[in-house]
């Protein structure tokens, strides 16, 4: 309630200036070790993917669901022009399958998206905030301590690798 | 006589009987008297008197035979006068006798008589006319002997007759008298027995009758005073305990009496607390009703306030509506800067200027949305608030309804409160003065059960005369039964 009360507590003149004052600063050099984050929930659970591993992030897109025997796939979406498929993260990282297909994260290493159950907010942590962890077969291969809480990695660009590569096979297979 | 007579009628009855046999025995003494002095009367006024005439008669014969006599011997004028003089007396009495004639017999004799009379009247002027031609005595007295003396005794025979008839009538007359008087003796005598017997009769009826019905009489007034006694003993004694059990009522009575006062004096109070009770009440009800006009006002400023609490969660739900939009617009935003940084990361270093702008952007929409959070925490908690006051406040508009049917119902109770309570004076006081009239007719039930003791004391009083009054009684029936039967019936009796 107190942050509640300081956040009240400013004005919109005060977010205003803030925001002018940023731009009045010589741009501040990030930390040499800065990594971005993206902080996901998935089957209520908090996850992180990295920035850099992410082409975009949309809402409310369209899923067309298609015929499949893959249980995590959800369908295609119309992304910038190009039909994607649209994986189910939560299922992807041995989570219950997500209840909605409301926000989508989009790979840089594929034209693969993600569909994840809800988008937080963007994180920046120094990368000693960052401890690697044994793969169990989930694509989590670092962990993410902030606020006294730990929020597993998902390798983004190694899920879209799994994955691509499992389309292909099948596609193979099918031929 | 009958049994039911009275005494007085019995004896009434009895000297009546008595007097007039009496009075009859009077009657026919008198009738007999009459008769006894008719007869008498008839002897002495009418055969007497005859019979002195018949004699008289006989003696004027005489008379006249002497005169006679004497002027034949002497030849005077005077003793002719005197002759003539005697005829004429023998003829008045003749006359008389005629007159008094009263049978046949009666003048059939006297018709002999004076015929006798007129011959013997002409033989003896025969001879006076002799006389007085000169005719010597001897031839005269011859004479007289020859012609007078045979109509002489002829007269004095007829005169005899007549005075025997006389006689015979007078002697009747006499024997009829006498029987009379012996009739109306024989009769008195019957009729003076015939009362005597009756009187005797009607006296011993009398004695036997009164003796036996008062003798009667009296030994019902002997068991009658003997009841009596036992009567008044019992009066006696329940006057006693009547005068006991008035007492005892007249203690009752006077502890009712002070009874009555005390409940008069509770009722008095009972008012008067009641009085108070009911100003009490209508301050209650007046106070009440300034209560339920508060509470009615109270009710309007709550469906005021819920009005207003409706209105303000309208209000919040539309600042919900433009805080989604705004989170919206934050989201927006926010996804719009991570996409940007995507984008700026991979334009290279050219992008990283676009980085720090798009990186400012989200940070922006970071604090607006957190804001939009923040805003809406407080929108929800808001219209939490409001939704819990429209609630409370509906609750207590119902609670202010509950309570203003409660104040009407408090205030309908007052009213009746003061109803009854006024009931409960006019009650309370109408309980005073019938109280009070009771008091006065408690009093008044003692003076009567003081006056009804008195009497009962004089009642008393006079049982114990009434007793000596049955002993009286009792002893005066033996007195009378003394007086009117033998003693050795009265002994018995």
């Amino acid at each position: 309630m107190t942050n509640t009360m300081s956040l009240m507590a400013q004005p919109a003149s005060a977010l205003a200036e803030a925001f002018d004052h940023a731009f009045a600063l010589a741009p501040a050099a990030l930390a040499p070790d800065a990594i971005d984050l993206i902080g996901i929930r998935l089957g209520g659970d908090p996850f992180a993917i990295r920035l850099a591993e992410t082409a975009g992030v949309f809402v409310d897109r369209k899923v067309t669901p298609v015929p499949t025997a893959v249980a995590e796939f959800l369908g295609i979406a119309g992304i910038r022009g190009a039909l994607v498929p649209v994986y189910d993260l939560a299922q992807l990282v041995g989570r219950t399958p997500a209840k909605n297909v409301h926000w989508l994260v989009l790979a840089r290493q594929a034209p693969i998206a993600f569909a994840c159950d809800a988008f937080e907010r963007q994180i920046r942590l120094a990368g000693s905030a960052l401890a690697p962890r044994a793969d169990t077969g989930q694509h989590v291969r670092e962990v993410a301590t902030m606020d006294g809480m730990a929020r597993p990695i998902i390798d983004l660009s190694s899920l879209a690798a799994t994955v691509g590569a499992r389309a292909k096979a099948e596609q193979g297979g099918s031929k | 006589m009958r049994r039911e007579w009275t005494f007085g009628r019995k004896i009434a009855v009895g000297l009546t009987t008595k007097g007039f046999l009496t009075i009859m025995m009077a009657v026919v003494a008198f009738v007999a008297l009459q008769a006894v002095v008719t007869s008498k009367d008839k002897v002495i006024n009418v055969d007497g008197p005859l019979m002195v005439r018949a004699t008289q008669l006989q003696t004027v014969r005489q008379q006249l035979v002497s005169g006679f006599r004497s002027y034949l011997l002497s030849g005077l004028q005077d003793d002719l006068d005197s002759l003539l003089t005697t005829r004429k007396a023998f003829a008045d009495t003749i006359t008389d006798l005629k007159s008094d004639a009263n049978s046949d017999d009666a003048v059939k004799l006297v018709a002999a008589i004076e015929q006798q009379f007129i011959g013997y009247n002409n033989a003896t002027d025969q001879i006076v006319a002799l006389r007085k031609n000169g005719t010597d005595i001897p031839t005269a007295l011859a004479a007289y002997k020859d012609q007078v003396t045979p109509i002489g005794t002829a007269l004095s025979a007829a005169l005899t007759d007549y005075v025997t008839f006389r006689q015979n009538e007078l002697i009747a007359s006499q024997t009829a008298s006498t029987r009379t008087a012996q009739l109306a003796e024989i009769v008195i005598g019957v009729i003076a027995v015939l009362s005597t017997l009756l009187a005797v009769f009607i006296v011993l009826y009398l004695t036997r009758a009164l003796t036996r019905q008062i003798g009667t009489a009296i030994g019902h007034v002997q068991s009658s005073s003997a009841e009596l006694q036992s009567a008044a003993n019992q009066q006696a004694s329940g006057m006693k305990e009547q005068t006991i059990s008035m007492n005892e009522i007249a203690t009752t009575i006077s502890e009712l009496l002070a009874t009555s006062r005390q409940i008069a004096e509770s009722s008095q109070r009972v008012a008067q607390i009641a009085e108070q009770t009911a100003g009490s009440a209508r301050t209650g009800d007046d106070t009440v009703d300034r209560a339920n006009q508060s509470i009615g006002s109270i009710r309007r400023q709550v469906d005021q306030i819920v009005n207003h609490m409706l209105e303000l969660g309208k209000k919040s739900q539309q600042i919900g509506s433009v805080l989604d939009i705004v989170a919206e617009l934050a989201e927006q935003t926010n996804i719009l800067s991570i996409n940007a940084t995507i984008e700026a990361a991979g334009a290279g270093e050219s992008g990283k200027r676009f980085a720090i702008v798009a990186d400012e952007i989200r940070k922006l929409a970071d604090r607006v949305g957190a804001s939009a959070k923040e805003v809406r925490s407080l929108i929800e908690d808001v219209r939490s608030s409001v939704n819990t006051t429209v609630m409370a406040t509906e609750t207590g508009s119902k609670a202010v309804d509950a309570g203003s049917r409660q104040f009407g119902d408090v205030a309908q109770a007052f009213r009746s409160i003061a109803a009854l309570v006024a009931t409960t004076t006019e009650a309370a006081r109408e309980i005073e003065l019938s109280t009070k009239q009771q008091a006065t007719a408690v009093e008044q039930v003692n003076m009567a059960i003081a006056n009804v003791t008195q009497a009962a004391r004089e009642t008393e009083a006079s049982t114990s005369q009434t007793l000596e009054t049955a002993s009286l009684l009792a002893s005066t029936s033996n007195e009378l039964l003394r007086m009117v039967q033998a003693p050795a019936q009265s002994e018995a009796a």
